[in-house]
């Protein structure tokens, strides 16, 4: 019993010193308040630690952890009571850090442009474009097919082309390596 | 500069330090962790955050164990069938016109680690969604974090009169927009079910909120029972992961008039290193509905 408790705290240790890193830059993208980012952070690895027969092996056990942690943070909330969600509350108060200097306006157009897609779209694109996921991988966070991806990232870019005008060169094809096939329809 | 590159620049944790495994906050972490005794070995668990927590070191993580599969409850069946009923028969909610706004004041209760931690949350919404949220300084010695206030931008808020009066359409509406789109919650949209019974929302809305909740598995009636205001009530109930997520409304008016999560199971619930284990029965959070109209502008009460 001693040797499978060791077996077991050597594999958390590695998941741990390999995800840590991640983890907390996947709660620092969708939370602005570090103590937000901490817990959700503790908590992601607590499941983690609890569930260790469950996580699958490197290097699909990081995208088991975005998906444990993007549940996390969407039930933290979820008796709050609140009329809006996660990302209205990160847009308040990220704005003033983002005013402090000129150079991060476009960067607050984008991200309060962010905030206005639909959540499913909105994460697929940013566990694509933010935690540098590829469709395959996104798909295994999200629990989705790989087309499903495919067609919610378009179809956020594409609102966001039109939410952000012209001057983000709205016409610019999605690059070839990171297409899904057979995106034909809407999710 | 296009926008994929754009997309990729804007990433906050870019533009933020973060910490490393090897730092001290990770490394005391890493301790509290393994210090938690493994999960007892059991076929096909499933955990879940079934208790909202306040921000900071007093983090409450509720990690349970689904028990038993959900069944439909006669009595709740109902119970929620003549809550419908009675919704659809009500009045029309005020409408707010330009310049309006959607007032709501409810009473938030967490349970921190002294005890329960209490604010007063007061939110306008205004048509187009965009609104401002005030939440008083939490009470209790040891509170920390909780709501903070907030204003929100135009199509942030909920507005209950754009709600689909379909049950069959308000569940996938409900998890598309408020739970990320995800799969199944039952816990997370009998709680936002419930928090939009009270914002006005017009009588059909009402209505299929009410046919919505019954239509969730597991859903229990639980008789007759009075808010921390004093109010009487009935109850309907859903308990998972060692929690009892209840709504107490009006039978009469078919409003509601609290939400609360009772600790019914405390085995069930892991809690974070440090902290107190529940007690049987204890009230670990609640929402009190106790004010709502139509106002003429923000810091205006109905």
């Amino acid at each position: 019993v001693a040797g499978d408790e060791d077996q077991r705290e050597r594999r958390f240790c590695r998941l741990y010193e390999a995800n840590f890193r991640p983890v907390q830059a996947y709660a620092v993208n969708r939370l602005a308040r570090p103590d937000d980012v901490a817990d959700v952070v503790a908590e992601v690895f607590m499941v983690a630690w609890r569930r260790l027969a469950d996580v699958p092996p490197p290097p699909h056990d990081r995208f088991w952890l975005y998906g444990t942690a993007r549940r996390v943070i969407s039930k933290r909330y979820r008796s709050a009571s609140r009329w809006h969600n996660l990302l209205g509350r990160l847009a308040a108060e990220q704005r003033p850090q983002a005013a402090e200097r000129a150079e991060d306006s476009a960067r607050e157009r984008l991200l309060a442009a962010i905030r206005e897609l639909k959540p499913a779209h909105r994460e697929a694109l940013l566990l694509v474009h933010w935690e540098q996921l590829t469709y395959a991988e996104a798909a295994e966070a999200l629990g989705c097919s790989v087309n499903a991806v495919g067609i919610r990232v378009h179809r956020a870019k594409e609102r966001l082309r039109t939410l952000l005008g012209a001057d983000s060169q709205a016409d610019r094809p999605v690059p070839a390596a990171i297409k899904p096939n057979g995106v034909t329809d809407g999710s | 500069m296009d926008l994929d590159t754009m997309l990729d620049e804007a990433a906050p944790a870019r533009h933020v330090r973060l910490d490393g495994p090897d730092s001290p906050a990770a490394g005391s972490l890493y301790r509290q962790i393994i210090a938690q005794p493994p999960a007892a070995a059991r076929a096909r668990r499933r955990y879940f955050l079934a208790v909202p927590v306040m921000a900071g070191a007093c983090a409450i993580v509720a990690l349970a164990v689904i028990s038993a599969p959900a069944r439909h409850d006669a009595g709740a069946v109902v119970v929620l069938n003549q809550a419908a009923l009675t919704a659809a028969r009500q009045p029309a909610a005020p409408v707010p016109g330009p310049g309006q706004y959607v007032y709501v004041e409810t009473i938030e209760g967490q349970r921190d680690r002294a005890g329960i931690c209490v604010q007063t949350v007061r939110v306008w919404t205004a048509p187009d969604g965009s609104g401002r949220e005030v939440a008083s300084a939490p009470t209790g010695a040891f509170c920390h974090g909780g709501i903070p206030s907030q204003t929100f931008a135009r199509g942030q808020g909920i507005v209950t009169a754009d709600l689909p009066t379909d049950p069959a359409r308000l569940e996938p509406f409900i998890v598309r927009h408020f739970e990320g789109g995800g799969r199944e919650d039952v816990a997370a949209t009998f709680a936002f079910a419930g928090t939009f019974l009270q914002a006005g929302a017009p009588p059909q809305v009402r209505a299929a909120l009410y046919r919505l909740i019954q239509s969730l598995p597991g859903i229990e009636a639980l008789g007759p029972m009075t808010d921390r205001l004093g109010r009487h009530g009935t109850g309907v109930g859903f308990t998972e992961y060692g929690v009892r997520d209840v709504l107490i409304f009006d039978p009469a008016t078919s409003a509601v008039l609290e939400r609360k999560g009772i600790a019914v199971d405390p085995a069930q619930i892991d809690m974070a290193p440090g902290e107190a284990r529940f007690s049987t029965g204890e009230v670990i959070n609640y929402t009190v509905y106790a004010a709502s109209g139509v106002v003429n502008s923000i810091g205006e009460a109905a």
